[in-house]
């Protein structure tokens, strides 16, 4: 359900040791759906870091996305360290109970899902043991092995109450506007130009290293689509190697991409709108 | 004539004979644009050097509805030529394509053929705009 422009929440951006990150859920599907932000996962488990291909959250943002966030009007962001301290330190006894308790009903919460998905899997298991019952050519022993699954779901069942809860994201008990940084447009603005122009056109940006580029640039969601960019940014004056166009263009050309080069043209004004006015261009090879 | 523009012609030539010669393209001329001062060529390739991807999927439903190959006819096309150790920037490209005669049907094109000190050249279609990549 799509909700009205007013009544969507803006999404806080916590800004730690100059990185941006989104720890909550619902945020991170809000910028994927609400501003073709997709972020990169780059969370992983404090006891297996090396699992580091399956990263989870929170989602890190590049800085000129941020900035072409916090100017569309879709995210602030916060000195997250300075507001988690003042949020521990200012913790008296009720606060501190309505924590735990809050913690306490995230865990009953994942109990209930885990015992759910058991319950689950054991009718599923038993309308099959039920069939190979009717079945005339089935022993015993498939009953047995039933009740064998049954206790050993149980066990399972006991090791969830044990586990502790670990919340991906403090928006609970820190308050989500203190210590919000003031926008910054005042930001050098010759950088960036070319990711809000392309945010604002509706298309995605992943990290683009693994092409030679800065961006790979789809025309929708990079779940339904491929890549049909591979961008780089330049200043208006910037010197651009015709080396890197050709080897630009070529690599992008072998991956059924685009390479295109663009940035914010100073002279040209567009007083009609708040975008940038930027130029690019797509290279492709001649197949000549 | 000064340096950078001998260097500009001398490439331009060595880019025009190559055309000529290897890539047996026709009607060949070198362009002195207004406001630009590097020259261009203007030529007509043996066979159609660009087709755009909405065009090619519309060709492929001609093929398929019709059972004959759709004709797409060779068009002209204006080349720049740049040498390999040369940096060029957003507003030099942009002054290029400015100078350009509006396109009939999309975007604005040129092909940039870039010459190595090895006589090798090597051509990219440069597009105004974000044109989504060719099918192949």
């Amino acid at each position: 359900m799509e909700q009205p422009p007013q009544q969507q929440q803006l999404i806080r951006i916590a800004n730690i040791s100059g990185r941006y990150l989104v720890f909550d859920p619902d945020a991170v599907s809000a910028l994927r759906r609400r501003a073709n932000t997709n972020g990169t996962l780059v969370g992983t488990t404090p006891q297996q870091p090396t699992q580091n291909i399956f990263l989870g959250l929170p989602i890190e943002l590049r800085p000129e996305e941020v900035d072409a966030l916090v100017r569309a009007g879709v995210a602030y962001v916060v000195d997250d360290v300075a507001a988690h301290k003042s949020a521990l330190l200012s913790l008296g006894p009720d606060e501190r109970r309505a924590y735990i308790g809050s913690l306490r009903s995230r865990k009953l919460a994942a109990h209930k899902v885990f015992a759910e998905m058991t319950a689950h899997k054991a009718s599923v298991a038993a309308t099959k043991a039920n069939k190979k019952k009717r079945d005339p050519g089935a022993s015993e022993g498939g009953g047995g092995g039933g009740k064998l699954d049954g206790s050993s779901a149980y066990s399972r069942n006991s090791q969830v109450t044990s586990l502790g809860v670990t919340p991906t994201s403090s928006v609970n008990y820190v308050s989500p506007d203190a210590y919000a940084l003031p926008a910054e447009h005042n930001r050098d603005s010759e950088r960036g130009a070319l990711c809000q122009f392309m945010l604002s056109n509706g298309y995605y940006m992943t990290p683009g290293l693994r092409f030679g580029a800065r961006y790979s640039v789809y025309p929708g969601d990079p779940l339904r689509f491929h890549a049909h960019f591979m961008a780089n940014e330049y200043g208006w004056e910037e010197e651009i190697p015709i080396l890197d166009i050709v080897g630009g263009g070529r690599l992008a050309t072998a991956v059924k991409k685009a390479f295109l080069i663009g940035g914010r043209e100073p002279s040209a004004t567009r007083p009609d709108s708040a975008l940038p006015s930027v130029r690019s261009f797509s290279i492709e090879w001649a197949g000549m | 004539m000064d340096a950078s523009h001998q260097f500009a012609a001398d490439v331009a030539s060595a880019v025009f004979e190559n055309l000529q010669e290897q890539h047996q393209w026709a009607s060949l001329q070198i362009h002195r644009l207004p406001g630009l001062s590097r020259p261009m060529i203007r030529g007509l390739p043996p066979r159609l050097l660009y087709l755009h991807p909405d065009d090619q999927i519309a060709a492929l439903a001609y093929e398929k509805s019709t059972g004959t190959r759709a004709q797409h006819d060779a068009e002209y096309e204006w080349v720049l030529a740049v040498h390999l150790a040369e940096k060029w920037t957003l507003s030099s490209l942009a002054a290029v394509m400015d100078a350009l005669p509006e396109a009939r049907k999309r975007a604005k094109r040129i092909v940039l053929a870039a010459l190595h000190n090895d006589s090798t050249v090597v051509y990219y279609i440069v597009q105004e705009g974000m044109i989504k990549p060719r099918q192949n």
